[in-house]
């Protein structure tokens, strides 16, 4: 804007000058210090020039204009770039802020649960292993009640453990955290060892077990032994847990076209038709087994699902309401090596 | 192995839970060992300093210092570094456990998963 006022002052200038000397030519022509003649032709020459002048100061101005506002308009362009190029870089800032926080959230949502859990754990470990005193007679002998009330403390305790346990794990399995020790071995003494640890309790609620574990033979997987025990114990448990007194458990491991398959089948309460879908989803608990067991966090069947598909493998449950149920998980045998 | 004057085995427990600790000694006691206690790694320091150890069980989290940091400590002293930690704690990740056994320790209990029996029944395992 400055330079079209600049040029329109110079324009008013010249034009101005030109007047000025016209009126002396006049001037000089008519007090006869110029004669008609070369005052005409100079009068001429000037009026043709100050037209030239005019003509070109048009276009120039013209030129000058388009420049101008194309100048301006890419002026303007150079902020709006100057302004997304800024936006950009605090973007860039903002989202670099937002990732730091979210890595420092992520840390100390980790260390938040280890707190936790270890700070739960404490308080149930004085009252665990004050059960176990008094049932290793630490303070003398115990009568039967005594015993008896001794033993489902320390039994409520360990669920509650086993809670934490679960909670704990299923959290690190969503943050990706949950380490796997993965080596080639066989299935079988874990499930030995799985087995051996339900026997007793399956028993005592009057519930017929058996297993078909083969002794040799068996070929050895990538597998977290420690990881499928939790697998196997949380089926079996669930499988003494939903079937009432006098019903049977049938646990068994065998080969199925290159896979490993574990089968543990019930005769308890089963699953309903419409809630199957549900069943390995966070939280979930089938409504008869809120009926039969009110405590659980419905965390074990999610984790057992992902467990075995860490593993490569399927986890499948045939039941009918009121029958009982079957799970039945296969594992690619891969490279098997007889053992 | 180094014995104290009664000629029983000497364990250390550091443990700031009293509750604990106390149940500890009592199962340790039962079992014919000398027991000292400390809740601190500034207590436990003393102990080692005043005479011959020969087991340590070893919290982590303990105020002032952590375990780990004290069984880095006793595991660069030639004068303390065979003498077997077993690392008593209810900090149960497999990272923490990887910590505390890459620190030097021979064994890694979770407390709330065992017993006082169990625990004895390690340390008697590795003194032999």
């Amino acid at each position: 804007m400055e330079n079209k006022k600049n040029i329109s002052l110079k324009e008013k200038a010249i034009w101005l000058i030109r007047a000025v000397v016209m009126v002396v030519v006049f001037a000089m022509v008519f007090f006869d210090y110029l004669s008609p003649l070369a005052g005409g032709l100079f009068f001429l020459l000037l009026l043709a020039d100050s037209v030239l002048l005019a003509v070109l100061f048009s276009d120039f101005k013209k030129g000058w204009e388009i420049f101008d506002a194309e100048t301006q308009k890419k002026s303007i362009e150079l902020q709006e770039f100057d302004k997304i190029t800024r936006q950009l870089v605090r973007r860039e800032l903002e989202v670099d802020r937002a990732n730091q926080r979210l890595a420092e959230l992520d840390a100390a949502k980790s260390d938040f649960i280890s707190v936790a859990a270890h700070q739960l754990r404490t308080p149930l470990t004085g009252i665990k292993w004050s059960y176990t005193a008094l049932l290793d007679k630490d303070t003398g002998p115990l009568n039967p009640d005594q015993k008896e009330i001794a033993e489902k403390g320390l039994a409520a305790i360990d669920q509650s453990i086993g809670l934490i346990n679960d909670l704990l794990n299923v959290a690190h399995l969503e943050e990706g955290k949950l380490d796997f020790d993965f080596k080639r071995q066989s299935i079988v003494p874990v499930a030995q060892k799985a087995f051996a640890g339900i026997k007793l309790l399956a028993e005592e609620k009057n519930i017929t077990i058996s297993s078909k574990i083969p002794e040799t033979g068996f070929p050895e997987i990538n597998m977290d032994a420690e990881k499928m025990g939790l697998v196997l114990a949380n089926l079996l448990d669930n499988a003494v847990k939903y079937t009432p007194a006098g019903g049977r458990i049938e646990f068994g491991i065998g080969q199925d076209q290159g896979l490993i398959k574990i089968v543990i089948q019930d005769s308890g309460i089963g699953i309903p038709k419409n809630q199957k879908g549900r069943l390995f989803t966070k939280f979930f608990r089938a409504d008869n087994a809120t009926g039969v067991q009110t405590s659980g966090t419905g965390l074990g069947l999610y984790m057992v699902k992902n467990i075995v598909e860490r593993h490569g493998g399927k986890i499948a449950v045939n039941s009918i309401e009121g029958q009982g149920a079957t799970f039945i998980i296969t594992i690619p045998e891969q490279s098997a090596k007889k053992k | 192995m180094e014995q104290n004057e009664t000629g029983k085995k000497t364990i250390l427990i550091v443990e700031d839970d009293t509750f604990m600790g106390s149940l500890l000694e009592r199962k340790f006691k039962q079992e014919d060992f000398q027991i000292f206690r400390s809740g601190n790694v500034n207590e436990a320091k003393e102990v080692l300093k005043a005479g011959p150890v020969n087991l340590i069980l070893l919290d982590i989290i303990l105020p002032g210092a952590d375990g780990i940091t004290f069984l880095e400590e006793l595991k660069a002293d030639i004068k303390f570094q065979n003498i077997p930690v077993i690392i008593t704690s209810n900090l149960g990740q497999q990272d923490e456990i990887d910590r505390g056994l890459s620190a030097g320790a021979s064994d890694y209990v979770v407390k709330a998963h065992a017993t006082p029996g169990e625990i004895v029944s390690k340390v008697k395992s590795i003194l032999g």
